[in-house]
């Protein structure tokens, strides 16, 4: 793990650049970044520079992942324990923690 | 739990009808509550020892704190996603602040400092298995990027180097402990990051190079 991040820092360092946005500019644009995401809409030179943002930020790219995440998840299907659980009582939701 | 429309969420939030506005905000609790335990169930591996019970409790006060997120910066969404996408965000946000902050409570700034300096020893310790020759090449690029980091940096871009990038802490809970905002902290790093880079190209280093002689065996 440690020589993992090692490399991964030194690619960071190449990578940087004297005009990088910041997490303040970054992160109102993250709900429409997981919109596109994976899909060729939106400002492209917008999009590259969010990226090498993220590239660069594990704090933002956290919230990009969750975002991703739970709109993959919120478009499926509802998910019958998941509805139980939002509608049961506390001690009877069943929620898959294990 | 009603289905609106961008412009509709806005409209009906915004509604000087008190009735209106009451239905709305308790749509949108619905909305985040069901996003705040999606988020959680993802997270599962962070909530091991939880009962659903607790799960339950944190997903309400996460709804509750992101529905007075959403109502104090309304005048801030611009339309560039969807309202319930934008308003997902304060729930992933303060989902992922909660659950950093029960995992990493006891960071300090001695213990970042201490436990930095094992960091990059780590890091950087050679891996025994090279040949003799690369070993020696990658000895040559530890010990200079050893002396950047201990001495070319700042403390605080070194603390925030070290802390981030080889411990892969999470920079709410690094920020916290050196006294900065997320944003400053990203400034820091970026500080840091642009000191070493300028250090490695004085010395005509590339990425190919380092890249390489620590590569996986190739």
């Amino acid at each position: 793990m440690a020589w993992q991040s090692f490399r991964m820092m030194l690619v960071r360092i190449f990578a940087t650049r004297p005009d990088e946005l910041d997490c303040d500019t970054v992160q109102p644009k993250l709900p429409a970044y997981a919109e596109a995401y994976g899909s060729e809409s939106g400002d492209a030179e917008e999009w590259a520079a969010v990226g090498r943002h993220l590239s660069q930020c594990p704090g933002c790219r956290e919230t990009l992942d969750g975002l991703v995440t739970l709109l993959a998840e919120l478009d499926a299907p509802p998910d019958a324990s998941l509805s139980a659980a939002i509608t049961a009582a506390p001690e009877d939701a069943t929620i898959a923690l294990t | 739990m009603t289905s609106r429309s961008t412009d509709e969420w806005l409209a009906t939030l915004r509604s000087e009808n008190p009735a209106d506005r009451e239905a709305a905000l308790l749509d949108l609790r619905e909305f985040l509550l069901r996003a705040a335990i999606v988020y959680l169930d993802t997270r599962r591996g962070d909530l091991r020892d939880w009962s659903p019970a607790d799960v339950r409790s944190l997903a309400e006060e996460l709804t509750q704190q992101s529905v007075v997120d959403v109502e104090a910066q309304l005048d801030s969404f611009r339309g560039e996603a969807r309202f319930t996408t934008w308003a997902y965000r304060f729930v992933v946000n303060r989902a992922a602040t909660e659950l950093r902050r029960r995992r990493y409570r006891d960071i300090s700034l001695d213990w970042l400092r201490e436990e930095g300096s094992h960091a990059v020893r780590r890091a950087l310790a050679q891996d025994e298995a090279v040949d003799p020759a690369r070993a020696a090449e990658q000895q040559n690029y530890v010990e200079l990027l050893y002396d950047i980091i201990a001495h070319r940096l700042t403390e605080r871009q070194r603390l925030a180097i070290v802390s981030v990038y080889l411990m892969e802490l999470p920079m709410d809970s690094v920020a916290e402990t050196l006294g900065l905002s997320r944003n400053s902290l990203y400034k820091l790093l970026h500080d840091g990051r642009k000191a070493i880079k300028r250090e490695l190209l004085a010395r005509h280093l590339t990425q190919g190079d380092l890249l390489t002689a620590f590569g996986d065996g190739d």
